[in-house]
């Protein structure tokens, strides 16, 4: 491997370690607000819900815990969340 | 219809390891594989598949409606599940349109075709299919 190979491979390596989740299973990094704690409501707002609409639970494996939005997460990295509205109307076109 | 764009943004989805996939089936479907359902109903099953029309126009267009294959246990719980908007066969399956409609005052907030697409219309369909009738 040359210096560019090994600098690229480095780059690859730390960007794959960069702070992330997914959320709805969608990734959201630093620049999207990420951090290494963060409220339900700060998850919840990732993908546009209110918090006071919001349901938060991890994605994880049989852990499906639900999460207050005012309860604080320890994230760890490309940690797994689902974002669900509380209500949900159907049967009708405006 | 912009394949391309709608390839992107399952790609997105499939980063977070959610499949879907694009259908030609006389139109353009997308095939959600494996969404959590259920909520707390511990007689459901914990993932179903969710067929989505690609609108004429898209992504001018809303996406709108949901459908369940026929014998779904979901299909009578969710929103709009008892009122048909049609029936499709897809994917070597027979599926029933329900009447869902996000981003038409159905809670969804309005379409946005700068933002939304096939990769945000699954949070819809998660919202749907965790509240339960």
């Amino acid at each position: 491997m040359d210096e560019k190979e090994k600098k690229e491979h480095k780059e690859s390596g730390e960007k794959a370690h960069e702070l992330h989740i997914f959320v709805n299973r969608r990734k959201f990094g630093r620049g999207d607000g990420v951090k290494e704690q963060m409220t339900g409501g700060e998850i919840a707002a990732l993908v546009g819900v209110p918090p006071e609409a919001a349901v938060v639970r991890h994605d994880s494996g049989h852990d499906k815990a639900e999460i207050g939005v005012n309860d604080v997460v320890h994230i760890k990295n490309g940690e797994h969340f689902l974002v669900t509205r509380k209500v949900v109307e159907g049967g009708y076109v405006a | 219809m912009s394949r391309e764009r709608i390839l992107k943004e399952l790609e997105i989805l499939r980063e977070g390891q959610q499949i879907a996939e694009l259908l030609s089936a006389g139109r353009d479907y997308v095939l959600y594989r494996g969404i959590p359902a259920g909520g707390a109903h511990p007689s459901l099953p914990t993932v179903t598949d969710v067929i989505v029309p690609v609108p004429n126009g898209y992504p001018g267009a809303a996406i709108d409606l949901a459908g369940l294959p026929v014998d779904s246990a979901f299909l009578p719980r969710v929103k709009g599940g008892r009122n048909s908007q049609g029936i499709v066969q897809a994917d070597g399956r027979t599926w029933q349109l329900a009447s869902y409609h996000p981003h038409q005052n159905g809670g969804g907030g309005p379409w946005d075709q700068m933002k939304n697409g096939f990769h945000t219309y699954f949070d819809q369909l998660l919202s749907w299919l965790e509240r339960l009738d």
